[in-house]
């Protein structure tokens, strides 16, 4: 059973990547939808693959970042081949899936990725900026956005506000904010959209 | 007597905390991020009156 505003975030989880997941986490968050990822529920006795079976199940949409090549990690093609699976395979509420496949540079995929060269496949060159706005962009033409949402430089000022503002913040919560684990950085995100967020005229 | 500790929540894994207290915690910062905005406004008045 999918929840209507999920998306699942398939990324590298490395430190280099951290300032992009947490880019990807706050688009997500400030276009009205909610973050899925892997690293959500540590529970040592829940089959990792299963997990991620079941949060794409329950995924409407998926981000899936496949930028690691220089140092190959394959977790990212192959939890992006599930959710296609899932879309293929499923019943009509899986084949209703929507992805949004993300690369650090144009093209790129088509040397080690070949069989998704017919997808389009946006590159964010490794800019949380450029990551938002595609991010934004997508999700607007997705059925589950709910209004006009601002465009991704505003969503991307709004980001460098909350990135400001987050040591503090953390410093109140006794976090260390280089050590936040998702559901941390998730609560931060939408805790801070309650108290600034965009109202749609 | 059973000692008494203090429990201390890690740096490190911030599990524990809800929503209610990170709004909180952004709550404050706004305030204080307000009274410095304050603060600096009413010193450059200050300086446009001593000139």
């Amino acid at each position: 059973m999918t929840q209507e505003r999920d998306v699942f975030i398939n990324c590298p989880f490395d430190e280099q990547y951290r300032r992009l997941l947490s880019a990807l986490l706050f688009a997500v968050h400030d276009c009205g939808f909610h973050a899925r990822s892997a690293l959500e529920v540590e529970d040592s006795g829940e089959v990792r693959v299963q997990k991620i079976l079941r949060i794409i199940g329950e995924s409407p949409y998926g981000i899936h970042d496949i930028s690691r090549i220089e140092t190959p990690r394959f977790n990212m093609p192959l939890e992006l081949g599930l959710f296609l699976g899932a879309k293929a395979f499923g019943g009509s509420e899986q084949q209703a899936k929507r992805c949004l496949v993300l690369d650090e540079e144009p093209y790129r995929y088509q040397k080690y990725c070949s069989d998704i060269a017919g997808q389009d496949i946006w590159a964010h060159h490794g800019k949380p900026n450029l990551a938002i706005e595609l991010v934004r962009n997508w999700l607007s033409t997705t059925p589950a956005a709910r209004s006009l949402i601002p465009s991704g430089s505003v969503l991307a000022y709004r980001y460098r506000a909350f990135r400001a503002a987050l040591t503090a913040s953390c410093r109140k919560l006794q976090l260390n904010p280089r050590r936040l684990t998702f559901r941390d950085h998730r609560i931060l995100v939408v805790a801070w959209l309650d108290e600034y967020p965009w109202t749609p005229v | 007597m059973q000692k008494v500790r203090t429990i201390m929540r890690p740096a490190t894994e911030g599990t524990h905390f809800t929503l209610a207290q990170a709004r909180a915690a952004w709550r404050e910062v706004k305030r204080d991020q307000e009274a410095l905005a304050k603060k600096a406004q009413s010193r450059q008045k200050r300086t446009a009156k001593a000139r």
